[in-house]
């Protein structure tokens, strides 16, 4: 009677039990990581091929011509490894924010997991000339200078490391925290801006120049001209600082939202656009408005480009406007059918090729706006 | 017609993220600092709620003898049913009473009654024949306040769906808190920018981002911190310890055995949930399961828990100490099985009655706050004054009801 009176008991717990554990499995599974990085580097041009993400962590060699665009190669698939290179350390690669560097027949990679690379592609394949493993995810674009490319890490280091063999010396920047902006080089001084709201100078072999604390982080490229720095930060401001006088304020605009695409300068005219969707013309000695476009509530994080006389906009969303740059006033308006415009675009002599977050390859024409898929991606 | 999605991000996360980033602003840019605050508010907010749901949670266990007794007692699924509503609707004076018995009294009084009735004026009358009968007492000779004390001690019933109310206006708010740590934790570029949707047009919110997410060594937006999960688990655990030490269930009864699953698997679950949710969400959860074993222990007691019980009985035995009877044993004692008997017609009172068995234990089972040492020394009481003269209350009751 006990036993058959327990196994009643067992048996009424069993159901509950179950649900329970599958309860927890299921939070478990809707739980799973804050979503996963997409990448949104620009395509490069680079010995007469395009380099592309087309899909995450994966970089593909297009070669452009009159008929069909065709994959001359795609890395890390057909990289040839060097002695001591174990092939699963390019497995870990995640996706690349970074825009790639080509100098010289070399491409230098960036990639958020942290992998440094230098890869060759003068030969037939790509060949990894060197590669280094950093601590920090990296977002930001590093730059050349001379034999020297510098990386801004999450980690707050702008780590110089030497082009030719990858070794990497002491970081210039100390103090900061997470860069996601590329920094600006000029002669002998380094310009870098952090999520920390700081911007920092430096002596291109070391030393610290001078920092400047801002009211918003700074996520957006840098843009240097002769001796004035823009600087597009989150707190809604466009700044001009003067780089020889300890980044001295010239100027600063009020927009209506983030400054996060690089701006645009062309003659005495800064192009701006914000995350709220406005474009304005500043004049870059003042800071005054000379106009606003703004007809789309939507993202702009790639650079305005200028382009046959029309300033050309891409918005988060597939929203392309072609805009006279004199007067604001709107030329043209695509919209593309498919994919998400968050990366810089490559100016080509054939048109503006935009890459979308589906890896497609998108040529857009500045004069009437019309669009080409030359690229097919994931 | 907005979609639902639209309505639930306009009305409910969009504001909850704008006030994540406010206080993280006021935090002094510690996004910790700011779940932190964000859970006491959160906690304060739902108070009300929590607190109704501990009572009808309280009012459930104190219906559990009963409701064993109309099972045991009815057979036909319809009458079974009609006589738990009864049990449900029907207006209780217990413990609160012995008070009222206090003042009139003037000295202080056991709980020794539950009114079986569903009419206030009744109860009242109930209890002033019962005064009469037991402590000789008239209650319209006491004091006035007496009087309107018992009455105000009447209490509504039980609402058995009162627990699950409360809990299903609190479920759009967690869902909405777990979106809002999510989405503001993200450190991703593109979850970033995809903030900028969300954020009021305030200069104060629009500088805010983004975060710094490193908290007390913490990283709050990687998964997997096993300092939390502890923290969560043992907080639950000891939640539903308690909880269980107020239950009146009868050792060995399923719901006994059902309780003490409960303390177990539902701190495994939500220890599993914390460890592969952001730590950020996992902070928020083991903040909330303490702040919630603070008010549970502050406004219904710890039940018969005592700190020394967590010494289980194996080392109990070593160093000498008495071993643990197990959870809401003490109450379940009072609570005796009825007596079979398949006479359908009998009073769902007289069934109940049954159940509780010995009267005064009945009061103390409808008290669960009172610890076990505590139902020992009121036993030892009573029968210190039954060797004084005074017939105990259990016989006086069943002389009465015959």
């Amino acid at each position: 009677m006990f036993h058959v009176k327990h196994r009643r008991r067992a048996r009424a717990r069993t159901p509950l039990a179950v649900v329970l554990a599958l309860l927890a499995l299921l939070a478990g599974g809707c739980a799973t990581d804050l979503g996963s990085p997409d990448g949104w580097a620009a395509p490069v041009e680079a010995d007469g091929v395009v380099l592309v993400q087309a899909e995450k962590g994966e970089l593909v060699a297009v070669r452009l011509g009159d008929g069909p665009a065709r994959i001359a190669w795609r890395f890390p698939e057909d990289a040839a490894l060097p002695a001591g290179v174990d092939p699963d350390d390019l497995n870990d690669i995640e996706a690349f924010y970074a825009t790639p560097v080509f100098d010289d027949g070399t491409v230098y990679m960036a990639s958020f997991s942290g992998e440094v690379m230098a890869v060759d592609i003068t030969g037939n394949g790509p060949r990894l000339a060197w590669i280094r493993k950093l601590t920090h995810e990296l977002v930001a674009s590093p730059v050349l200078h001379g034999d020297v490319l510098y990386v801004p890490t999450e980690g707050g280091e702008l780590l110089p490391l030497d082009a030719e063999s990858g070794a990497m010396g002491e970081s210039l920047a100390t103090g900061a925290e997470r860069f996601w902006s590329r920094p600006a080089v000029s002669g002998s001084a380094i310009y870098v801006a952090g999520l920390d709201r700081h911007v920092r100078a430096a002596g291109v072999q070391g030393g610290e120049q001078w920092v400047l604390e801002l009211e918003g982080a700074v996520a957006g490229d840098l843009l240097l001209d002769g001796e004035t720095l823009f600087v597009g930060a989150l707190d809604r401001r466009m700044y001009a600082l003067d780089v020889l006088a300890a980044g001295a304020e010239r100027w600063r605009f009020q927009g209506d939202g983030w400054f996060w695409a690089r701006p645009l300068l062309d003659g005495d005219t800064l192009y701006a656009t914000t995350t709220n969707g406005s474009v304005y013309a500043l004049d870059a000695r003042s800071g005054d408005e000379q106009w606003r476009f703004n007809e789309l509530d939507n993202e702009i994080r790639a650079q305005p480009v200028l382009v046959g006389g029309i300033l050309v906009v891409a918005m988060r969303d597939g929203v392309l406007f072609g805009i006279d740059p004199s007067t604001g006033v709107r030329q043209w308006q695509q919209t593309l059918a498919e994919g998400k415009l968050l990366a810089d675009p490559l100016v080509l002599e054939s048109g503006i090729l935009y890459v979308t977050d589906r890896g497609d390859l998108i040529s857009v024409d500045p004069r009437s706006g019309a669009t080409t898929t030359v690229f097919e991606g994931s | 017609m907005l979609p639902i999605g639209a309505v639930w991000q306009t009305f409910l996360e969009n504001p909850l993220i704008n006030l994540m980033v406010l206080l993280t602003v006021l935090s002094f840019g510690s996004y910790g600092v700011a779940i932190l605050v964000f859970t006491v508010l959160t906690r304060v907010i739902t108070f009300p709620l929590t607190l109704r749901t501990l009572r009808a949670a309280r009012g459930l266990q104190e219906l559990q003898p009963d409701m064993e007794a109309i099972q045991k007692r009815y057979k036909d699924p319809k009458r079974r049913s009609e006589e738990q509503m009864k049990l449900y609707r029907r207006k209780t004076l217990t413990c609160e009473g012995a008070g009222v018995a206090s003042v009139v009294l003037g000295r202080p009084v056991e709980c020794d009654w539950k009114a079986q009735d569903t009419n206030k004026d009744e109860i009242i009358k109930e209890y002033e024949r019962h005064l009469e009968r037991v402590h000789s007492v008239r209650l319209e000779d006491a004091p006035g306040r007496a009087v309107n004390r018992a009455r105000k001690s009447i209490r509504g019933g039980v609402n058995p769906l009162g627990c699950l109310g409360p809990q299903l206006i609190q479920f759009p708010i967690f869902i909405g808190l777990y979106i809002v740590i999510r989405t503001t934790l993200s450190q991703h570029p593109e979850d970033v920018l995809k903030l900028n949707d969300r954020l009021y047009d305030f200069q104060i919110v629009q500088a805010a981002l983004p975060f710094d997410t490193s908290f007390l060594g913490m990283n709050l937006s990687a998964n997997g911190n096993f300092i939390l999960v502890i923290v969560i688990f043992a907080s639950m655990w000891l939640t539903q310890r308690i909880s269980s030490a107020r239950s009146l269930s009868r050792p060995g009864s399923q719901q006994a055995q059902m309780n003490q699953m409960m303390q177990w698997m539902l701190p495994a679950m939500f220890g599993w949930f914390a460890l592969v949710v952001p730590a950020g969400l996992g902070l928020y959860w083991a903040a909330s399961t303490l702040i919630g074993l603070v008010l549970q222990w502050v406004f219904v007691g710890p039940g018969d828990f005592t700190w020394g019980s967590l010494i289980p009985n194996l080392v109990r035995e070593r160093v000498g100490l008495p071993p643990l009877a197990p959870a809401g044993a003490a109450a379940g004692r009072g609570a005796a099985p009825a007596p079979r008997d398949n006479n359908d017609d009998e009073t769902p009172e007289a069934a109940t009655a049954g159940a509780n068995g010995d009267t005064a234990q009945t009061g103390e089972s409808n008290d669960g706050r009172r610890s076990q040492r505590a139902n020992s020394r009121r036993r030892r009481r009573s029968g210190a004054r039954q060797t004084r003269g005074q017939p105990r209350q259990r016989r006086r009751r069943g002389d009465s009801r015959r």
